[in-house]
């Protein structure tokens, strides 16, 4: 995803949330700090510090703020280099690519779509066998299917652990759409009644009228098209929500240029061009988020964090006033971070000694209480979580009926070839097939 | 009178170079003895081969050679076929014409306009002169970061200052960055926004520094105020013009930061440079052979342009 404004946005909520969640947290949980993790740790790496990349946001400093628990554990020191998202792939492979025990950072923190490239590119452990050696400690079973399917597991090896998830899903404004004169309006322009649409084309049919309804105040959707990793995470939701995918299952082919892909494209030009907002062809997320806490969206296919950040940023107009629901078409786009140890990392075992920590039940808990969106599936059955964040009851289900991108190495090039060529149609240059057809071709040489 | 009767007849007090015995200008130099001087230089010399010349090698060599990182280090020696890849791709030959467009449109932009400020600034006897300038050159001063971050902002089609002043004129707004047609000259105006200040520092200095005999000899004899500048300020100032077009002109062949800000290179790859799309190339997609490859031939086009800029000017000087 496109970090640097992401950041920006995620570092809005780190004050928003650390005011509204974490201030509560550290109420409610942090009298617990003293007790004692349920996971054994080894004092063996007294003295040994850990250097981990780690990226600058909420669930970055909600691991940092129980640190000193884990320092008192096991005498191990834990340096965090926080950065913004961008440069974070460009360092990690710098010191990935040093070799056994020469690089710089002892521990990653993973992008999903990393995950395939470091793993088949010989940079990662496998946690095959430390896993088998925990004693329970990484218990796989804890986290949800399609997380460990997204990020955690390539080619039948488990070689990251899941840390949280960012799932993707429509959002959308649930006062305007139990609003009696709201919906009065929309019924008298499309003639039928506003419900929560089932497949991508109501969607878009949906998002078009809503457009028209008031102009220049409210936007059928707030839209990320800029070319990249914006345009590209939003389009796969269009694109799997009407059941197309970028490949065939097995992985010969690219199926993108296939009637559901072109049908994807046509779908989403059409919602970007007559149901967005102005500047939708080159905004972010950023943008996307400004708009909605605005109110002036009526929807976003978006991540989960746009609806939080509506929820705790104090300049917010939606406060209370917005859901989120799963893709129209059943199935949507997740991403997730993941940690992983590198083969370069001069301090592996310590390393695990963390990863056990941070991943046990009762630091993962407490984790996802300050606002993190859990990767492991008990939170999700604790009505303290729930009713603290009640978006994330819907989030189990987000989770579970979506998907990553597919297992090719170079997730990331796939990206930049879908978004360089759907952007270009969006913007005219090209028609939604011959889009399609071009980012095929180059798509092929990805396998 | 040669060179030898002049020494030997010598201005007093002076001593001729050639009267002088060869032995005190010339020390006795022993076989294996390395003077003194080259010692002095010899660390900027290392030091240049490390962080210049040793890269450069190095990129060299690799852009003949198989190197994705995924793979496993560098593979096999592919002669040129990493050139002849990157000139095959249409990705790159559009991000080439991109950056044609981009250079020539800011360098020249850019030089017309710091020309002209350069001209007001230096009028005989202009006030507040030293304000102006500071107030010119705080774009110079702001990161290209915070200036592409500054720009998407104003030129947001629904929140922008741009599209508010031109509505309140009574024109239309426009998508500046997400259309196709308005997305490069958008770019261009901010890169004029933010560099021209360099180039006026440059020509400001040159003009400032030119000897003012010839100017007023021209007034003299009768040239016009655009005759003195045309036939005497101008060519006068030609050789700083060279070096400012020639460090803009590289700066621009290299822009990355501004693109990524704006338009990460769209829509469509509307905007995408050649340095972009290096990096893209090596940093995205982790082949590093290509991306050598291109980076080459980036530094080939940006030497020649350099050695043709140069030649141009001598001509123009003989």
């Amino acid at each position: 995803m496109n970090g640097l404004n992401r950041t920006v946005d995620r570092r809005r909520l780190i004050k928003g949330a650390s005011a509204a969640g974490v201030g509560l947290w550290s109420g409610t949980w942090f009298s617990r700090s003293t007790r004692a993790s349920q996971t054994e740790l080894s004092r063996e790496y007294e003295g040994t510090t850990l250097n981990v990349l780690m990226e600058d946001l909420l669930e970055t400093t909600l691991v940092e703020e129980l640190l000193p628990e884990f320092e008192e554990q096991t005498g191990i020191k834990v340096q965090f280099e926080k950065v913004v998202y961008p440069v974070m792939h460009d360092k990690l492979v710098a010191s990935l690519a040093a070799g056994e025990g020469g690089g710089i950072y002892d521990l990653l923190e993973v992008d999903f779509y990393w995950v395939y490239e470091f793993a088949r590119a010989g940079w990662v452990e496998d946690l095959g066998e430390r896993i088998a050696n925990s004693n329970g400690a990484i218990d796989l079973s804890r986290y949800t299917e399609s997380v460990l399917n997204i990020g955690s597991q390539v080619d039948g090896k488990t070689y990251y652990i899941p840390m949280y998830v960012y799932p993707m899903g429509l959002i959308y404004r649930k006062d305007l759409l139990e609003d009696q004169a709201f919906r009065d309006d929309y019924q008298a322009k499309a003639g039928k009644e506003l419900a929560l649409p089932t497949t991508v084309e109501e969607y878009v049919e949906q998002i078009k009228i809503i457009q028209q309804l008031r102009p220049d105040e409210l936007y059928g959707a707030a839209m990320q098209g800029m070319q990249g990793d914006p345009i590209v995470m939003e389009f796969c939701n269009y694109l799997y929500g009407v059941g197309g995918d970028f490949y065939d299952a097995e992985l010969t082919q690219p199926t993108i240029n296939n009637e559901l892909g072109v049908k994807a494209a046509e779908l989403y030009i059409d919602a970007i061009k007559n149901a967005a907002q102005p500047g939708a062809a080159n905004a972010d997320l950023n943008d996307t988020g400004a708009l909605w806490r605005q109110g002036r969206a009526f929807s976003a296919v978006s991540y989960l964090f746009l609806l939080s950040d509506g929820e705790n940023l104090e300049e917010s107009q939606v406060k209370g006033k917005g859901a989120v629901t799963t893709m129209p078409g059943g199935v949507g786009l997740t991403g997730s971070w993941s940690w992983g140890i590198p083969k370069s990392s001069p301090n592996p075992d310590a390393a695990w000694e963390f990863i056990k920590w941070v991943e046990s039940p009762d630091i993962a808990m407490r984790r996802a209480l300050g606002g993190g969106v859990a990767a492991q599936k008990a939170p999700y059955d604790n009505p303290e979580y729930t009713s603290k964040y009640p978006w994330m009851a819907q989030v189990r289900d987000l989770i579970a009926t979506s998907k990553g991108l597919p297992g090719v190495t170079k997730q990331a090039t796939l990206v930049e070839i879908v978004g360089r060529h759907l952007s270009d149609a969006v913007a005219g240059g090209k028609s939604a097939q011959e889009a399609m057809d071009a980012a095929a071709e180059e798509l092929s040489d990805l396998l | 009178m040669s060179q030898d009767q002049l020494a030997g007849q010598g201005i007093p007090g002076r001593v001729s170079v050639e009267s002088r015995p060869r032995e005190t200008l010339q020390r006795p130099v022993r076989r294996g003895f390395i003077p003194f001087r080259i010692w002095m230089v010899l660390p900027t010399i290392v030091g240049l081969l490390a962080v210049v010349g040793f890269p450069l090698l190095y990129a060299l060599w690799v852009s003949l050679h198989e190197y994705d990182l995924t793979e496993g280090g560098i593979g096999d020696f592919v002669r040129f076929e990493n050139f002849s890849d990157v000139l095959g791709m249409d990705v790159f030959i559009q991000a080439a014409k991109n950056t044609v467009v981009l250079t020539v449109s800011v360098v020249l932009l850019e030089l017309a306009i710091a020309l002209g400020l350069a001209l007001l600034l230096n009028q005989p006897g202009l006030r507040f002169r030293n304000i102006y300038l500071a107030i010119l050159l705080i774009p110079l001063l702001v990161s290209p970061v915070a200036v592409g971050l500054i720009w998407r902002l104003l030129l947001h089609p629904d929140l922008g200052a741009v599209n508010w002043l031109l509505k309140t004129l009574g024109l239309p707004g426009q998508e500046w960055l997400g259309n196709r047609s308005t997305a490069m000259p958008a770019v261009i105006g901010v890169d004029v926004w933010h560099e021209t200040s360099l180039l006026l520092v440059i020509v400001l200095a040159g003009l400032t520094a030119l000897p003012k005999e010839p100017m007023e000899a021209a007034v003299v004899d009768g040239a016009n105020r655009w005759q003195v500048f045309w036939t005497v300020t101008l060519p006068l100032l030609a050789p700083v013009i060279l070096v400012a077009v020639l460090i803009r002109m590289i700066a621009a062949m290299k822009t990355y930061d501004l693109i990524y800000i704006l338009t990460a290179g769209g829509p469509g790859g509307a905007t995408e440079t050649i340095s972009f799309r290096i990096w893209k190339v090596g940093f995205t997609n982790l082949d590093m052979g290509r991306a050598s490859a291109a980076s080459v031939l980036l530094l080939l086009v940006i030497l020649a342009l350099t050695a043709i800029l140069i030649r141009v000017m001598r001509v123009e000087e003989n």
